[in-house]
């Protein structure tokens, strides 16, 4: 019984039947939204579906129970599988046959007999030459009644699939270490302060960090001449124990890396903080009232004029790298929105509204977003990777061939047999084998041929 | 003579050797076929030339950056891969019968790149401004080449299969392509140089991600069908190892496979969406 379900388990029909499996679930998670929040699932695909979805863990399916269990049956059966098989593969590496007897002759696919009429010695070193142009290096067993040249390349081409399996598991190993051990989070950091934890993605706790990173500037940077942005910038430092220990500009791309952990330059925005202080006038250019200081999202009213005014946005850089101003203007039942420039003080004015603005002031800060992750299983993924290539390599383009000439010494006029087996390339061995079979031909006719 | 021109040079080019090869398919003549394969030669190298010539005007316009970075760039670049992987194949098996085949794969590629994406050449976002992209995205897409080859080839396959039962003609065109055996055997081939490539894709991806935001895998759509796309051609290979599943099946296998890398290519930009906003 136990041996049915270990066969079971230890076979290739498994493996294709289990990559398969993973292959079409894992179309569903690039179709249903992965780790949302419950309200945009349930606008997306109503209540009922959710629930479904939910039950089948289809929210988030690539943590979930079943694909899980599905990657490791997957594990356990390329580990059973290639324990099975190796200890064939490593006989068929180690211990090929050193002489051609005729049994062995027999059981080649790939064989032929050659007339020689030239005396065995010399048919050796002919035949010797042959298979070395077309082989390489030949080993030579030499018996009482014959002698057999033997050419056994590329054994290891056969351990290539051991190493891609092999590398699996490390890739395995290294991603359930990075998972338990490491952490992802995010974090903002407004202009001109420091942050020493980071909230956790998914959790409601935070990573406090041994050092503190404080943020000095944020910067857009844009092509030419165009809105296109070119980069995003932050400057930071990093304190430890109360000192300077790196400074470092990242970019998008370019990361800050302390003890390991990852700050990536991932999103941006205006602190909430930020104030704007405005100057009022009418329209022949007499203050009409107080200075005004507002944040982003509040109202404002000015004494005698009945519309009612709201900050929408506070802008850093708008024109000529100055700050600016969107304002929504609201009286009755009309809405419209005007931007005040700190660099071109008098355009409000041209608006035709019973008071206008100029910008007095502004006290506006960024603030950076960064993603924040640590991975120590990083170093063993990189080494499953590594050993993934190269057994991909071996597997595919090492072959394991063997090729063996036999020479009789005794009867003058005997054939000389060659057989060979390659492991790989059947079509393509078999004209190398044919070629080699013509030539042999040719060097074994002697002069008068 | 700029990269659009040779661009359009080389769509010609593949459009020639699409009917040369077919012409070789009908009369067998050598010189025919010579002809055929000078042009799609004459194609690549063209074509090559315009994607060089596109990786300087790039610079010249103060934006530099490899020319792989839209839809029309890699699109143009997945054309060459094909043609340069089918030129392969064609020295190495000594089968000048498929190019009837993939020339015309090629060529709609092109034509359609050229009917339906704009050729200019835009600044990079900044997301996609490193070296990865360049190490990323070839090898991508020589894999894709490999695979397009394969996808050829298995219905080339599965049509001949069909062709056999019903008894072949003598001289009629699909008894002028190879043997299944040696279809078989030069699709696994080109899967088995399209997979470690494929492979090396992901890994670039991932290295570059990790470089970038210090997580080597997010399972973003584009990520994921990529894995979808390895698995099957992971599937494929094992599938060789049973007997049941040489042959019919496994061309099967390499077709969905090469569905899949379509529609990582497109069906993700365009259906789906992830980080990876270009092709
Ligand atoms: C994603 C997972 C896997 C990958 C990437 C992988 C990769 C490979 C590769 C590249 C080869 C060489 C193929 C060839 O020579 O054409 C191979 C061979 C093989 N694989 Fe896998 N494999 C995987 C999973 C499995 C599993 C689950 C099994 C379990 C039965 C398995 C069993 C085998 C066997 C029996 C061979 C042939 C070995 C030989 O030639 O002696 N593989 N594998």
């Amino acid at each position: 019984m136990l041996d049915v379900i270990y066969d079971a388990l230890a076979s290739v029909t498994l493996a294709i039947f289990l990559l398969i499996i993973l292959a079409v679930t894992s179309i569903l998670g690039t179709v249903i939204l992965q780790k949302g929040n419950p309200e945009q699932y349930l606008m997306e695909y109503g209540a009922g579906l959710y629930k479904l979805f939910h039950f089948l863990a289809l929210d988030d399916m690539y943590r979930s129970w079943w694909f899980l269990t599905i990657l490791i049956l997957l594990l356990l059966n390329i580990t059973t599988c290639s324990i099975k098989r190796f200890p064939r593969a490593w006989r068929l590496m180690t211990q090929s046959p050193k002489v051609l007897d005729d049994a062995l002759f027999k059981r080649m696919k790939h064989r032929g007999s050659v007339r020689r009429n030239i005396d065995p010695e010399k048919a050796i070193d002919e035949a010797r030459a042959v298979i070395e142009k077309h082989y390489g290096k030949v080993k030579e067993t030499r018996e009482i009644s014959s002698v057999t040249l033997y050419v056994d390349k590329g054994w290891y081409g056969r351990l290539g699939a051991y190493i891609v399996h092999l590398s699996i598991l490390i890739l395995a190993v290294g991603a359930v270490y990075g998972g338990i051990m490491g952490f992802k989070g995010f974090v903002n950091i407004v202009e001109g302060t420091a942050i020493d934890r980071v909230p956790l993605r998914g959790k409601n706790t935070a990573m406090k960090l041994p050092f503190t990173i404080q943020c000095d500037d944020f910067r857009v940077e844009y092509y030419p001449g165009t809105q296109q942005p070119k980069d995003y910038s932050s400057d930071l430092i990093v304190f430890r124990n109360g000192e300077v220990e790196q400074t470092k500009t990242i970019e998008v791309n370019h990361p800050l890396i302390v003890d390991g952990i990852y700050f990536y330059q991932s999103s941006y925005g205006v602190d909430r903080n930020s104030t704007v202080t405005l100057q009022v006038f009418d329209p022949t250019g007499n203050v009409a009232g107080p200075d005004i200081t507002v944040a982003a999202g509040q109202s404002f009213n000015v004494m005698g004029d009945p519309s009612n005014y709201q900050i929408e946005e506070l802008i850093p850089n708008i024109t000529a790298g100055r700050p600016g101003v969107k304002v929504a203007q609201f009286l009755g039942n009309t809405h419209r929105d005007f931007y005040l420039l700190e660099a071109a003080p008098n355009r409000d004015k041209t608006r035709g509204g019973s008071v206008y603005f100029k910008i007095r002031d502004t006290n506006i800060r960024e603030y950076t977003g960064l993603q924040v992750a640590w991975d120590p299983g990083v170093p063993i993924v990189w080494l499953a990777c590594i050993v993934m290539i190269l057994g991909l390599y071996i597997a595919f383009f090492v072959a394991h061939k063997r090729i063996w000439v036999r020479v009789d010494l005794d009867s003058d006029d005997s054939a000389v047999l060659i057989a060979g087996t390659s492991n790989r390339n059947p079509a393509t061995f078999e004209r190398e084998f044919e070629s080699s079979l013509a030539d042999l031909k040719d060097a074994l006719k002697g002069k008068k041929g | 003579m700029d990269s659009t021109a040779l661009h359009n040079v080389a769509t010609f080019a593949y459009l020639f050797a699409t009917f040369f090869y077919v012409a070789y398919l009908a009369f067998r003549t050598r010189a025919v076929g010579n002809i055929a394969t000078s042009l799609a030669v004459l194609g690549v190298v063209v074509h090559t030339g315009g994607k060089a010539l596109r990786w300087v005007e790039s610079y010249r316009m103060g934006i530099g950056h490899a020319p792989l970075s839209n839809m029309y760039e890699s699109m143009s670049f997945f054309a060459l891969s094909v043609m340069a992987a089918y030129l392969v194949v064609e020295w190495k098996f000594k089968v000048k019968t498929l190019g009837a085949v993939v020339a015309p794969i090629a060529f709609i590629i092109l034509a359609a790149n050229a009917l339906f994406f704009p050729d200019e050449i835009r600044p990079l976002v900044p997301a996609l401004q490193s070296d990865w992209l360049l190490y990323h995205v070839i090898t991508s897409f020589v894999s894709y080449g490999a695979f397009a080859v394969s996808f050829g080839i298995s219905l080339l396959y599965l049509v001949k299969m069909k062709a056999e039962k019903g008894g072949l003609k003598e001289g009629s065109i699909l008894a002028m392509f190879p043997d299944l055996k040696v279809l078989d055997e030069v699709n696994y081939k080109s899967i088995a140089v399209g997979f470690p490539l494929l492979t090396l894709g992901i890994i670039t991806g991932a290295a570059w991600a990790n470089y970038a935001w210090g997580t080597y895998w997010s399972w973003d759509p584009k990520e994921t069908w990529s894995l979808i796309t390895w698995f099957i051609y992971a599937a494929y290979l094992h599938a060789r190892l049973t007997r049941g599943w040489q042959g019919r099946r496994a061309a099967l296998l390499s077709i969905v496979g090469f569905l899949a890398v379509v529609f990582t290519y497109f069906g993700v930009n365009f259906l789906l969406s992830g980080l990876h906003s270009y092709g």
